[in-house]
């Protein structure tokens, strides 16, 4: 007792004793945050500044697509022009912080727009409001009068790169299959689009029917499957000129579910011979290699970012689930362990997660794992949900909704990967089967 | 010759009269020694008749202490080793019992049924309660009772134990929680914007949230440390009924209990420490912190979906006596992030501190030196996405 109640005070003198030279210092108060809030970040965007009377026209609109890109992601919220406290008349870098702090606005985007024959020149700068600084220095698009769009498309991109830390998706396009009549007799057309649903253009005829299009990494080509000879075949169409080939798959197969690898030559798709179906892979000036050997259904195959590894679906373990495998073949591991049947696997483009279909009680959802499989996601659900596409920045995901019954339709949707923001994207007709381009250069 | 030969006897008679005294100082010695543990185990059969005798074992158990009683009075004085041979079955017997009072937590005593044989006699089992500090003073009453002490303190060992266990453990749990514990209950107060959520509810989760809605609150409330409070009274309660209970681990349990209260005590001093300042005045009060976390909080927009939601990052600022931030103080101390993600996370905790400040954070002026200072950690990881 004696021992230990010293030792109790040499330690309590120490302590006291070394206690007054930390105060000396005087420790600064130390918080710990672990909860913050969910909320779209509120900006304020005037009207860009028209550098001459034939801008105004093309003010206008720019400004518009710049906030609803901004704002359609969920991240933003836009304050009102007849909030402000005052205006913005030129394209100064002096800005009066307080006016935008009233309005509570936390960042500040300014622009101005000019016009030279079909020339279109936009400008802008983006202003930290509460830290009364600027974010990056200013930048500016020229263009056709044509690509006035892609231009706010482009600057909606740098804004929102720089308010998040990573790189947009509004100057990106969208291919997928239009489709319009019945259900039991309805013509699928190949069509591209902005990714918010604009300029709509069509690739093919409704003549034969066309399934499951997919961008090359470059977005100049796309790969797709048609039912032109019968039976499902694949063809490689050139955005550009609207030129399509066939690729040299194995004879009297049936090949679907094509998609390109990172480097934008080598394809992978999946061949049905003989009552099985195996995946396969096709290098330039090479033939077909089997990648998979099993009695089962593999399918719908997706490279990782790095082409290192390759995610599909398998129904070997008795129901639909998702395997990876290395990219030359060799044994799957499973990772998907979920109730339900899993499949349509889709490797984000940041790497970390995969994106899939699932089934399961009468329902359908659109979901993320990890490539382990672990903290698997469910973002939607409902009657048909199916055949998810990421952004170029792996934030959202867009995919196809039917509704049900004889009259059900099929339409696109895009969602948050934190499961927010569900949007239906305008089309002029029903759609399906939508894949995203990258980022247009 | 002859003077030597009478120095000689005298040495000799010294020798002898130290020796003497040797053999007397050693037995004292001995002596010494066997009384501590003596004493120990005596006060174990006494409170442990306490527990027993007392209440709620004796109305239903009442059957088993009549039997033990007759061992009882041989074990008054002269027959304490006889005794416990003879009290070993009474406390098998007492086991039967136990099913019936299960349902009653001081069961954990029904261990002590055997010590109670012993007790009957109520009157001396006060007396040392009277003298409990007085551990010198009893081991003379223990030197008649130690004996059954032995045999019984052996048995109800075991029940005392894990209650010094538990306090440890729980101590543990208790430090992380002391900062967050007065949070809890402002933090879910705080509702910012109607805008404003802490959870993300996928469609997908909506139709199962329509019948119970744990799920995504499940995930989100994963850090509570709600334990806190109570951590600490358990660490402060064991103390004071330990030292009654369980006596017969006095020394064990008082070791033990020391170096609890020295590591408390450290842990004071070292949260006294910061606010020992110089003219600081009385250090900030939990709610007084609070207060400003939430205030900060509230301002925290984070972008769950993003990459800076992975990053923790402590930005560090000065304060006006007003309870403004110093706007050219603002700087990042430290991150687990890197690149776009790093900055970012910066951003929105610089933005935080800034825009949630309005006309200066509600702080205590008189304690400004405690504030003036200041570093915050901005810690997504409960707002992941799982």
């Amino acid at each position: 007792m004696t021992k230990l109640s010293l030792l109790k005070i040499a330690c309590a003198a120490l302590l006291v004793g070394a206690a007054p030279l930390s105060a000396i210092a005087q420790e600064p108060l130390r918080i710990e945050i672990t909860e913050g809030v969910i909320e779209p970040l509120p900006f304020a965007l005037p009207t860009l500044v028209a550098e001459n009377p034939a801008a105004q026209e093309w003010a206008e609109r720019v400004t518009q697509v710049i906030a609803d890109d901004l704002v359609g992601t969920g991240l933003f919220r836009r304050i009102p022009n007849d909030a402000f406290v005052a205006q913005i008349t030129e394209f100064t870098p002096s800005i009066t912080y307080a006016n935008w702090k009233a309005i509570n606005a936390q960042a500040l985007i300014t622009g101005a727009i000019s016009v030279d024959g079909d020339q279109l020149n936009v400008k802008f700068r983006l202003f930290d409001v509460f830290s009364e600084a600027p974010l990056g220095e200013g930048l500016q698009f020229g263009g056709t009068t044509q690509s006035w769009r892609r231009m706010a498309h482009k600057v909606a991109d740098a804004v929102y790169s720089r308010i998040t830390g990573e790189t947009g998706y509004f100057d990106s396009r969208v291919v997928f299959v239009s489709e319009a009549g019945p259900k039991n007799q309805r013509e699928k057309r190949l069509a591209v689009m902005d990714y918010d649903g604009a300029n709509v253009q069509y690739l093919t005829d409704a003549a034969s029917i066309v399934l499951a299009p997919r961008f090359s990494p470059t977005g100049d080509r796309i790969l797709y499957t048609s039912y032109e000879t019968g039976f499902p075949q694949i063809y490689q169409l050139d955005v550009g000129n609207v030129s399509r080939v066939s690729l040299p798959v194995p004879a009297e197969s049936m090949t679907f579910a094509p998609r390109y690898a990172p480097d934008g030559q080598t394809v992978i798709f999946s061949a049905a011979m003989g009552g099985n179906t195996d995946i396969f892979r096709l290098r330039p000036g090479g033939g077909p290699e089997k990648l998979t050997n099993a009695p089962s259904i593999e399918t719908a195959p997706s490279y990782s970012p790095d082409g290192s590894q390759i995610v599909f679906e398998s129904d070997r373990s008795g129901t639909p689930q998702l395997y990876i495998m290395d990219a030359n073949g060799g044994e799957p591991r499973r990772i998907s362990f979920g109730q339900g049947r899993y499949g349509t696997p889709v490797w984000s483009p940041r790497g970390d997660l995969i994106a899939f279909t699932k089934q399961n009680e009468g329902r359908f959802h659109i979901g993320v794992m990890r490539t382990d499989g672990s903290e698997e996601r469910l973002l939607t659900a409902s009657f048909l949900d199916e055949g998810p596409t990421w952004a170029p920045n792996g934030r959202v995901l867009m995919f196809t909704r039917e509704s049900a019954g004889a009259e059900g339709q099929p339409a696109l949707y895009s969602v948050d990967i934190s499961g927010r923001n569900l949007r239906k994207v305008p089309t002029p007709q029903s759609a399906s089967d939508p894949a995203w381009s990258p980022l247009l250069p | 010759m002859g003077r030597g030969m009478n120095p000689g006897t005298v040495i000799s008679g010294l020798g002898h009269l130290l020796l003497i005294a040797f053999v007397l100082f050693g037995g004292l010695f001995t002596r010494a020694s066997m009384p501590p543990p003596q004493v120990a185990q005596v006060t174990i059969l006494s409170e442990t008749e306490f527990a027993a005798l007392t209440r709620p074992v004796e109305g239903e158990q009442t059957p088993p202490m009549t039997d033990p009683v007759a061992p009882v009075p041989p074990v008054e004085m002269p027959d304490t080793p006889e005794p416990p041979a003879e009290q070993a079955p009474p406390v098998e017997q007492a086991p039967p019992p136990r099913p019936e009072a299960e349902a009653e937590p001081p069961q954990d005593v029904p261990t002590p049924p055997d010590p109670l044989p012993a007790e009957t006699e109520l009157p001396e089992t006060p007396e040392p309660m009277a003298n409990p500090d007085t551990a010198e003073d009893l081991p003379v009453a223990p030197v008649a009772i130690p004996r059954p002490a032995d045999r019984v303190s052996s048995e109800p060992t075991p029940p005392a134990p894990p209650e010094a266990e538990t306090a440890p453990d729980i101590v543990e749990t208790t430090a992380p929680e002391p900062d967050a514990a007065a949070p809890e209950a402002v933090a879910d107060t705080p509702a910012a914007p109607e805008e404003t959520t802490t959870e993300i509810v996928t469609e997908a989760e909506e139709p199962a949230r329509a019948e119970d809605g744990p799920r995504a609150p499940v995930v989100s409330q994963r850090p509570r440390p709600k334990p806190a409070p109570p951590v600490r009274q358990a660490a402060v309660q064991p103390e004071t009924p330990e030292a009654p209970v369980t006596p017969a681990q006095t020394t064990e349990a008082a070791s033990e209990n020391v170096r609890d209260a020295v590591q408390d005590a450290l842990a004071g001093l070292e949260e006294a420490a910061p606010t020992i300042g110089p003219a600081a005045g009385p250090p900030l009060s939990a709610g007084e912190k609070d207060a400003m976390r939430v205030a900060v909080q509230r301002c925290w927009v984070v972008d769950v979906g993003s990459e800076a939601a992975g990053v923790t990052v402590t930005v560090g600022f000065e304060m006006t006596p007003d309870g403004r931030v110093v706007g050219s103080s603002l700087r990042e101390l430290d991150n687990d992030g890197a690149g776009a993600a790093a900055k970012t996370a910066y951003e929105a905790a610089r933005r935080a501190i800034l825009r949630c400040q309005d006309d200066g954070y509600d702080l205590p002026v008189d304690k400004y030196e405690h504030w003036r200072n200041v570093e915050i950690v901005f810690n997504p990881g409960n707002m992941r996405l799982r």
